[in-house]
């Protein structure tokens, strides 16, 4: 079973695999549902990223905590 | 050892990247001017529901307090803070003055059909409050931890050129909520919480962040219409 850093690495909310092992434990603590609402916005956020309109006049990039 | 609201806290960070890149923004968009009436009207729904809600879980906890000193501790809380958070005649009613400043139709915004991802929300926080646990309100009441900050919003009220009088509130609650936030962490601290209330509260907080997150994005994209528009017919107020 994939761990919720596997997860959450790939849907690009964390982009990078040397993360704290303290942030893969905040991580790892979460529930399937919290996991379920942060990859909601991850995909909201990636939508966003997408608009050629927004990235054009705002300069917006995906965001990531790590 | 973290403490609960520690913990809460941890998890709620993972989002506050998210939860503020939209106020930024707006505060950079060419159009922001036209754009935060909108943006405001997105955010009024759930302080226009806060205090009801408030007191449904008030209720609920009254009447789950003997024997739950989780629901006590929540009840005593409340009784405190639901009058801190009323603002004006009736509560929301400086919420609806705010847009009005700025030309929000705000009838329009009360007797039309909520955007559904809101009324998702709101609706979650009465079904858990009377299903599950009164608790819960305090994942939404962490929105009072996310509070404005005074500069950026002087920043607004100048990018916008738009009345002082339809940032009353977020000023104020760049003020208060200081307190409120650290009132509300104490009291997180104070509760007996089950591991299982921690998880409902955090879910709480982060299923808000996420609505907000949500519908200030179908602003500042552009995708304006989304949500809020049948409440941002704007008076001309140029």
């Amino acid at each position: 079973l994939a761990s919720n850093f596997d997860k959450l690495h790939d849907a690009g909310f964390v982009l990078t695999t040397s993360v704290p092992q303290a942030h893969k434990d905040v991580l790892d603590g979460l529930s399937d549902d919290e996991v379920a609402v942060i990859l909601e916005v991850q995909d909201r956020l990636t939508q966003a990223d997408q608009d050629e309109g927004l990235s054009a006049q705002t300069g917006f990039t995906t965001f990531f905590t790590f | 050892v973290l403490t609960a609201s520690e913990r809460l806290r941890q998890k709620v960070d993972l989002l506050v990247p998210a939860f503020v890149a939209p106020g930024r923004l707006l505060l950079e968009h060419p159009r922001a001017r036209e754009l935060y009436p909108q943006y405001l009207a997105a955010s009024s729904y759930v302080a226009l529901a806060m205090v009801p809600l408030m007191e449904a879980a008030l209720e609920r906890a009254r009447a789950l307090m003997t024997g739950d000193s989780v629901a006590a501790g929540l009840a005593d809380y409340l009784e405190r803070h639901i009058p801190e958070e009323i603002h004006g005649d009736q509560p929301g009613s400086a919420t609806l003055e705010d847009l009005e400043a700025i030309g929000v139709d705000t009838v329009a915004l009360c007797s039309g059909p909520l955007p559904p991802k809101i009324a998702a929300l709101i609706g979650t926080q009465y079904f858990w409050i009377w299903n599950s646990h009164p608790v819960a309100i305090l994942g939404l009441l962490e929105l009072e931890a996310l509070h404005p900050h005074a500069a950026a919003v002087e920043q607004l009220i100048e990018r916008t050129g738009l009345p002082r009088e339809g940032f009353r509130q977020l000023l104020l609650h760049a003020d208060v909520d200081v307190a409120h936030a650290e009132e509300l962490h104490a009291v997180l601290d104070s509760l007996p919480l089950e591991p299982h209330q921690e998880e409902l509260i955090a879910l709480s907080a982060l299923q808000t962040m996420a609505f907000f997150i949500d519908a200030w994005l179908d602003v500042v994209a552009d995708g304006a219409e989304a949500g809020t528009a049948h409440a941002s017919r704007h008076r001309a107020h140029r």
